[in-house]
């Protein structure tokens, strides 16, 4: 099978373009030992399949960072090239497609963004630029999906180029040529939009309007969460799933092995899906009904930050926070990522420079950024009581946070790289892409969360059946409830918390605490250690030392914040 | 707070002078550069427009601002800047990219009047 790659600078849209040509089969797949994500998905040209890999995008094929390594070696594997050019800054993507030429493979030219071109006042002879560079060029609009069947259609024209290798110095020398004779550029007005893209990166406009920006966010994904479980989730759960639940208790006869592990306990012959804890009342019901409208809600508000370009600029106006913590400003990306589930939030953490800052990273992300899984429980229990538990719990850990942050910058050695990054334009985003990108996000959530969920509830179950929960709470007593100020059967929350953090924060419910205890308990549930997926990821890049170290600072750190938290409220 | 600030900046700013008259081996020394109009990118005003004269830095930092297109001869323009030792942003062509103080204190700009 022929392997198609989709090349070029980052932010030219070859994700729109990828997206267009795949239509639906697209899969998620992680590259093995890569730093960063990369798409693939199948294309059928008359008949013939093929493989279309979405690179990373790359300003150019010498490296200078690890995403850049990747896509370099993913190049060496490519049969045929689809260079993906943003028309608006020609010069600029030269660069790339020159080396792409000399490399002597086939490459064919997708001219996207072809349609601001007109508003740009610029003008492009694309005839006059084949023959300069000797393959064919597609003007593209991908997203509105002009000129994509002829780019299909002119697929099997891809030409080697007949471009010698030269030094980048000749490169921008004859890229200017290239320039002069193809491009015509009228002069125009500078824009609303222009004016307003600058205003955003300036510190006593954009940073009031990155808090404002948040706060909308935080308000959409709350409204769209609660929305949600109110009006679709819970009703159907009541209306439709309880009587076959009730259905079935009968069946099994009401109580026993099989109806604990099923279904769970009854209170007063009614179901309550949150402390029954069965594999198709609580299993279900916690990741399907309270957990997934939120990660929905969220991952949309994020795909549609990302997708009008507004991350970049919020990494610059966090980058003088982030140097606080050893990190610089991109680092907000893998720590946004992270809000929603941890795990794609640590592999994000790849696009960072050193070890030493992904340490701090994964270790702060791992300690101190509850997952939506987490933040939707968390929401759902201690919500009700008003907003001072809310605010107690993610103000400790953005606290927590910080202080944590200060301190791994001093004590572990190193410097922290700066900030070195592209600003895109603001776009406006491409519904289909974005509906496209959430969808993908939330079928990864409901294929790792449903899973771990059902393994946590039936462990649980095993666990409270063979008597082994009640021992470890005796023996833990002293720290629980002696540090902790919680009952010992809070442990039972503690154990599944390895698992999954919804489960547990859902199981600390029939233990009828108080609002404090419950604030307490979430905390130190956020901190003590991130689920077995997040840990796995941790493992996995960090090293079995690291790791070790990383997980010693979380059990510590948690015991310790809980163990204030519980003197002072 | 605010003298406090205005404070901490001064001093800031006296501290990067006696270091900037350290980091002269950059053959263009202090004197000249005010004469000449050539001045590092973190000491543009904003709005400011100029025109790339030389990159100081190591060997990644001038690949990674090549591949942009930013190498001497390049025109720019300072978009923005924060608080003491913040990241700056500047367009070069079409192109706006932030980078840190450090690296703009490697980048001479010979600026416009």
């Amino acid at each position: 099978v022929k392997k198609i790659l989709l090349m070029g600078n980052p932010n030219v849209g070859k994700s729109v373009v990828f997206s267009r040509l795949t239509g639906a089969h697209v899969i998620i797949s992680n590259y093995p030992g890569s730093t960063v994500e990369f798409t693939e998905g199948k294309l059928i040209i008359k008949d013939k399949k093929a493989r279309l890999i979405d690179v990373p995008g790359t300003y150019s094929l010498e490296p200078t960072c690890t995403a850049e390594k990747i896509a370099t070696e993913m190049f060496k594997e490519g049969d045929l090239i689809i260079n993906v050019v943003d028309a608006t800054n020609l010069e600029r993507n030269l660069l790339l497609t020159l080396q792409l030429l000399e490399k002597k493979k086939p490459v064919i030219i997708a001219l996207n963004i072809w349609d601001e071109t007109k508003h740009k006042g610029i003008k492009i002879d694309v005839g006059k630029l084949e023959r300069e560079l000797g393959v064919p060029i597609v003007p593209t609009v991908a997203v509105t999906g002009e000129g994509i069947n002829k780019l299909v259609s002119r697929l099997n024209k891809a030409k080697i180029s007949k471009h010698k290798t030269s030094s980048s110095e000749e490169k921008w020398k004859k890229i200017g040529e290239i320039i002069k004779k193809v491009q015509k550029v009228t002069l125009r007005h500078h824009t609303f939009t222009e004016a307003f893209r600058d205003l955003t990166v300036q510190q006593w406009f954009g940073i009031p309007f990155a808090v404002l920006v948040l706060f909308a966010m935080f308000i959409l994904i709350r409204f769209i969460g609660e929305g949600l479980i109110k009006y679709i989730f819970e009703p159907a759960f009541e209306n439709f799933w309880s009587p076959l639940m009730l259905k079935l208790s009968a069946i099994l006869g009401g109580t026993g092995f099989f109806h604990n592990i099923l279904i769970g306990k009854l209170a007063e012959g009614r179901i309550e899906y949150v402390e029954s804890l069965g594999l198709l009342t609580t299993g279900l019901f916690v990741p399907i009904a309270m957990v997934l409208p939120y990660v929905f809600a969220f991952y949309l508000a994020l795909s549609l930050l990302e997708d009008i370009g507004y991350l970049p600029r919020l990494a610059v106006l966090c980058d003088n926070l982030m140097h606080k913590v050893g990190l610089h400003g991109c680092a907000i990306i893998p720590m946004l990522l992270g809000l929603g589930c941890n795990v794609p939030g640590a592999l994000a953490t790849r696009i960072l420079e050193t070890k030493r800052e992904k340490f701090i990273a994964m270790t702060l992300m791992a300690i101190a950024i509850p997952c939506m899984a987490q933040t939707a429980m968390i929401v759902g229990l201690i919500g009700d009581a008003g907003i001072y538990g809310l605010a107690l719990v993610f103000g400790t850990l953005f606290i927590v946070w910080i202080l944590l942050g200060i301190m791994l910058n001093i004590l572990i050695k190193g410097e922290s790289p700066e900030i070195f990054t592209e600003i895109p334009p603001y776009r406006i985003p491409y519904m289909r892409a974005l509906s496209k990108k959430v969808w993908i996000r939330v079928k990864a959530f409901i294929k790792e969360a449903v899973p771990f969920v059902l393994l946590g509830v039936l462990i649980i179950n095993i666990l409270y059946s063979l008597g082994i929960i009640q021992f470890i709470g005796e023996i833990t007593a002293p720290v629980i409830t002696g540090v902790l100020g919680l009952p010992k059967e809070a442990v039972g929350a503690l154990i599944v918390g390895f698992l999954r953090k919804d489960v547990a924060i859902g199981m600390l419910i029939p233990l009828g605490l108080s609002v404090n205890q419950l604030i307490i308990a979430a905390v130190v549930l956020a901190m003590y250690f991130p689920c077995v997926a997040t840990f796995s990821v941790l493992a996995k890049e960090l090293g079995a030392k690291d790791t070790l170290k990383s997980t010693f600072i979380m059990v510590f750190s948690a015991l310790l914040v809980g163990g204030i938290l519980n003197l002072i409220i | 707070l605010l003298p406090l600030l205005l404070f901490y900046r001064k001093v800031n700013i006296k501290l990067r002078l006696v270091l900037f008259g350290v980091e002269s081996k950059l053959e263009i020394n202090y004197r000249d550069m005010e004469q000449s109009k050539i001045v590092t990118l973190d000491r543009m005003k904003s709005g400011q427009k100029g025109k790339v004269f030389k990159i100081t830095g190591g060997r990644t930092v001038q690949l990674r601002l090549e591949a942009l297109g930013v190498f001497p001869g390049t025109n720019i323009k300072k978009i923005s800047a924060f608080l003491s030792g913040g990241p700056i942003v500047f367009e070069a062509e079409k192109t706006q990219i932030a980078i840190g103080f450090g690296m703009a204190q490697k980048i001479l700009i010979e600026v416009e009047k």
